[in-house]
């Protein structure tokens, strides 16, 4: 189910992936926690990296952060020209962990600067049939 | 452990080099460091290659290349460190001499990048973060040192002139090494209005892929006197890791990995930053090498860009850094690119740079980074 992941896919299967689809599917953002020792991670992983436990549970975060950094894209690799010039913005998340995301169509990138506050949005779409889940970054309105 | 010394160097032209295969640029290199060391290439023990290997149609290049250098049946190796190969392989050729494990060995960095079609390279280069998390989203290596530009640019104050110096200085340096693949200066206006590729990074603030090749003879102490009078030692050496993924780094002013393989390599050669008089840094972009002669300590913390910009690094400055032109105008043939910065700093410590040697140069320094930093090698050379 991972490969529907993203704009272009290069993992198809992970331990992860299924629940952090469906959650995206659903609308909803999704940060693996530790069962162990309650170590929390954005994205998700399904091996604590504290403890080495591979029991996890599921915790849905808010997706709102701080720009970390962001940059326009305007040479794309393989499979992305047509989206160029593309902004991608890192954003800190409030609830820890850290995310990089294509910006969305409300967010000015012209106005941006670091530390201001924004909010990871999921989405969905149907492209010729194909779903694609993915995130972007919003205005924190 | 014993010490080790270079005793013989190759370095090959750098850019496009559509007249050789990859085999014939090692043996360029291979021929130029069995000639300057003066040895029978039989008392060569063993043979460490760096080169990555996504970029070559021929697979397992390293025993291909053993063979062409007519080298079988002593052992081969590659090394894989992505844009520090050619350190990996310097790095594991000493712990073989050290050890005593062997007494002489050879060091080949060598990459072909302009094998692969323009397709095939431009899907290598969308896949240079981490594939799960980021490359998903159009991430390139130009979009995450642009990550790293501006987030020093917010926090110290670093400025598009500052990111312009670097490009300048190196081209002009780049411009009196025979071996560079662009021997042209450049000035202000060119840099900024080149075509931006990642905001703020330009087309000058990039270094350009190449093909190319370099070589090192390394031999024990007691050898390594008994064959040169000129023998550089290599007598620090540091080398660590750091995450992969921007999404895992705390700080993106700064390469951890780099700072710590300094500190071990300082640590090892009993050095202070301020001792070294000539260094070659991975400046694959502009914004890189301000981080690099900060995380060396060349300069305090978010000096970087007045630092450089006020000429600290040009030659006659506090320490010259890539004054060979650097990845920005030398090219960078990823997989030799370690070992032609080990080669240039051979050659300042022997003092036959000429135009461009810096004088009096004892003690040099390699920082030579993997990627965005998940790996980096610095090591301190020095002569007596």
């Amino acid at each position: 189910m991972f490969e529907s992941f993203g704009l272009v896919s290069f993992t198809s299967h992970t331990k992860v992936g299924d629940v952090f689809v469906a959650g995206l599917v659903e609308g909803r953002l999704l940060a693996s926690r530790c069962a162990s020792c309650g170590e929390q991670s954005f994205p998700p992983r399904a091996d604590c990296v504290v403890c080495r436990s591979g029991d996890l549970e599921w915790v849905e975060i808010s997706g709102r952060g701080r720009v970390s950094s962001f940059t326009t894209i305007r040479a794309a690799p393989v499979g992305l020209e047509e989206w160029v010039p593309y902004s991608l913005v890192l954003v800190d998340l409030e609830e820890g962990g850290r995310a990089l995301a294509l910006a969305g169509a409300g967010l000015d990138v012209g106005e941006l600067s670091l530390g201001t506050s924004v909010r990871l949005n999921p989405c969905r779409s149907e492209v010729n049939d194909e779903l694609r889940v993915y995130y972007e970054v919003e205005a924190d309105s | 452990m014993r010490r080790v010394g270079v005793i013989g160097v190759g370095h090959g032209r750098f850019g496009l080099r559509d007249d050789a295969s990859l085999q014939e640029l090692a043996f360029e290199v291979y021929r130029e460091a069995v000639a300057d060391a003066a040895i029978d290439p039989q008392e060569i023990g063993a043979t460490w290659i760096g080169s990555v290997p996504e970029y070559h149609k021929q697979r397992s290049v390293a025993g291909v290349i053993q063979e062409y250098l007519g080298l079988d049946p002593r052992p081969t190796w590659l090394t894989e460190a992505a844009c520090a190969s050619g350190s990996a392989a310097l790095h594991t050729a000493w712990t073989a001499v050290a050890s005593g494990m062997q007494d002489v060995v050879l060091v080949m960095g060598c990459q072909k990048m302009t094998e692969l079609e323009t397709a095939a390279i431009l899907g290598l280069m969308g896949r240079v973060g981490d594939v799960q998390w980021e490359s998903v989203f159009g991430s390139t290596f130009p979009g995450y040192y642009a990550l790293f530009a501006r987030q020093h640019m917010d926090r110290h104050g670093t400025t598009r002139d500052h990111l312009s110096a670097v490009a300048m200085k190196n081209h002009d340096y780049g411009a009196l090494n025979p071996k560079a693949m662009f021997r042209k200066t450049i000035d202000r206006q060119k840099v900024e209005n080149s075509k931006l590729v990642a905001d703020p990074l330009r087309v000058f603030d990039c270094c350009a892929n190449a093909d190319g090749a370099a070589c090192l003879i390394l031999a024990a102490e007691g050898r390594a006197r008994e064959i040169s009078d000129r023998v550089v030692w290599l007598d620090g050496l540091g080398v660590a890791t750091a995450p992969m993924s921007v999404l895992r780094r705390e700080d993106l002013c700064t390469l951890p990995s780099a700072v710590e393989a300094a500190r071990q390599a300082y640590a090892m050669a009993g050095i202070e930053p301020s001792q070294v008089r000539v260094a070659d840094v991975h400046d694959c972009f502009t914004i890189a090498e301000i981080l690099a002669v900060e995380d060396l300590g060349f300069c305090d913390r978010g000096q970087g860009g007045p630092f450089i910009a006020a000429g600290e690094t040009r030659i006659g400055g506090r320490i010259a850094v890539n004054v060979d032109g650097g990845l920005k105008a030398k090219g960078h043939p990823i997989g030799a690119t370690g070992v032609s910065m080990a080669v240039e700093i051979v050659r300042q410590l022997r003092g036959e740079c000429e135009d461009r040697q810096v004088s009096g140069a004892d003690v040099g320094l390699t920082h030579n980074v993997g990627g965005i930093g998940q790996y980096c090698f610095v090591n301190v050379f020095r002569r007596e």
